[in-house]
């Protein structure tokens, strides 16, 4: 390729037009000598001399030139320099070629921009994501009384959904939210919820003072369009109590040890960022636990997921999950064997929307539980081990 | 792939203030335009309640609900009102979830809401 544009067409284009007008001249030279010319033949001759000289200068001047100046604006941007627009007016077979060139070089510059660009985004957006990872806790806290296990998984770089602990002194504060959609516009909005419910989670005590705080600000500031569904739950350290304040988000599902059933209750208020105060609407509702209950908390994601056959996994089949695994030993257990149970219902299908499970149980409180006597204390009160199948017998 | 979505005004009886829109098939950010480009008119002329008519609504996501409000409040700053009847059962659990009915009026029937404006 390289040696093709290296030739000059111009000296192939010589050299024709040097060849013509040589044998041209030979053929004169040899009439001239042969017969006695008549001044007609000579005329003859001398004209088609001009003639050729006449065409081989507007061939060099109208294609030969041009083709060469096209040539070396197309060599510029295959060894990628910079290279120069051709400007012509001519409509001919070279003006096309000339238009062609500056169509598929603003095509070229065109596609580079966007990948430039697409490069930037796609930084940023690993950039956003890796912002939001951090934010979203990777591990549960430890709470007294309480076993948490949570995990969130976006549909894009940058999810909607989210949860995270908050511990103030005698409280923790447990959320799952889930933004509109999903994406960066989704996660600003998580982002700055969550902002906000660890500021007004330093201030207030109750959820609800949370709740209602968190969407007067929020509501200013965001798309009529966009809003965040949300389930705050306080867990009292001290009482060992569960609270928690609902706005428009999914059911929360209970297991009761007990009975080994799965209750659902309303979330109910409304999504944060609807309406400017949501103080009447939202309140806070205590959930009585025992030891052993459970509390699952889970996003849209998971319902409206579809397996091949455009099955959705739905309420009912979730509900029965949690009900066939919660008698499980540890909250990771329980965790880990729904979000089996789900993946094998929607197997290869893409996840469309982001998906958040948090298991929560109530467990005993060691804290608060009698503390051992002393091991020599122990050893005085057991009786003697020698005497003790006597005493049986 | 956008999902489909008809939405129909319907013709304004005489001596009435309301105009009926007919929602059929499902809603979500795909074609939330078509929505957009059916109820333009109602800004524009002296109706003053817009009645969406979701019977054959068969499906909204969370972009659908948010466009449904943020609807709700532009035709209530040009000092109109908003109402919806005839949602059908999974629809209507979505709205009671997420708190719709706090703030768009959703009735059973178009006699009902027919009977809410005349009040």
């Amino acid at each position: 390729m390289k040696k093709f544009f290296q030739k000059k067409i111009v000296s192939k284009s010589l050299i024709i037009g040097v060849v013509l007008i040589g044998i041209i001249g030979v053929i004169v030279a040899i009439f001239a000598t042969t017969n006695q010319q008549t001044v007609d033949i000579k005329i003859f001759f001398s004209t088609l001399v001009f003639l050729a000289l006449t065409f081989i200068i507007l061939q060099e001047y109208l294609i030969i030139f041009p083709l060469n100046k096209i040539t070396r604006e197309v060599k510029k941007l295959l060894v990628g320099k910079k290279y120069n627009k051709i400007f012509t007016k001519r409509l001919d077979e070279v003006g096309i070629l000339a238009h062609f060139f500056n169509e598929i070089t603003k095509a070229i510059e065109k596609l580079s921009t966007e990948l430039k660009e697409g490069r930037r985004m796609s930084s940023e957006l690993e950039i956003a994501s890796k912002i939001q990872r951090g934010i979203i806790p990777q591990k549960p806290p430890k709470i007294p009384g309480l076993e948490v296990y949570a995990k969130t998984r976006p549909a894009a770089e940058v999810g909607g959904d989210s949860f995270d602990f908050i511990q103030e002194k005698d409280n923790s504060f447990i959320y799952a939210g889930d933004v509109t959609g999903h994406g960066v516009p989704s996660g600003l909005v998580m982002t700055m919820v969550n902002t906000l419910f660890h500021t007004f989670a330093k201030f207030y005590t109750k959820a609800f003072d949370i709740m209602v705080r968190t969407n007067e600000i929020l509501y200013p500031r965001i798309a009529k369009t966009m809003f965040m569904t949300t389930l705050l739950f306080k867990f009292d350290h001290l009482k060992q109590k569960m609270s928690y304040v609902g706005a428009g988000h999914e059911h929360i599902i209970v297991y009761r040890q007990k009975t080994g059933t799965c209750e659902k209750i309303m979330s109910g208020g409304v999504a944060l960022g609807m309406v400017p105060d949501i103080s009447k609407i939202v309140k806070e509702t205590d959930i009585p636990l025992d030891n052993g209950d459970t509390i699952i908390i889970y996003s849209d994601g998971i319902i409206e997921a579809k397996n091949i056959n455009g099955e959705l996994y739905g309420l009912e089949r979730f509900v029965e999950t949690c009900e066939k695994f919660c008698y499980m030993k540890t909250v990771e257990d329980v965790f880990k064997s729904i979000t089996q149970e789900f993946s094998e219902f929607v197997e290869d299908q893409p996840q469309l929307d982001d998906i958040t499970l948090i298991v929560m149980r109530k467990v005993p409180n060691i804290e608060n539980e009698p503390k051992k006597e002393a091991p020599k204390a122990a050893k005085e009160a057991e009786p003697p081990k020698t005497e003790a199948p006597k005493a049986a017998n | 792939m956008a999902t489909l979505i008809k939405v129909t005004p319907q013709p304004i009886e005489p001596n009435t203030n309301y105009q009926v829109y007919t929602f059929e098939g499902e809603l979500d950010k795909s074609n939330l335009n078509v929505v957009s480009e059916a109820v333009k008119d109602f800004f524009v002329n002296n109706i003053e309640n817009a009645i969406f008519d979701l019977t054959n609504l068969k499906f909204i996501n969370s972009e659908g609900i948010g466009y449904l409000v943020s609807l709700h409040y532009k035709i209530s700053k040009a000092n109109k009102k908003v109402y919806i009847f005839g949602v059908q059962a999974n629809v209507q659990d979505i709205f009671n979830l997420i708190g719709i009915p706090t703030i768009i009026p959703c009735f059973s029937t178009l006699d009902e809401v027919i009977a809410e404006i005349s009040k």
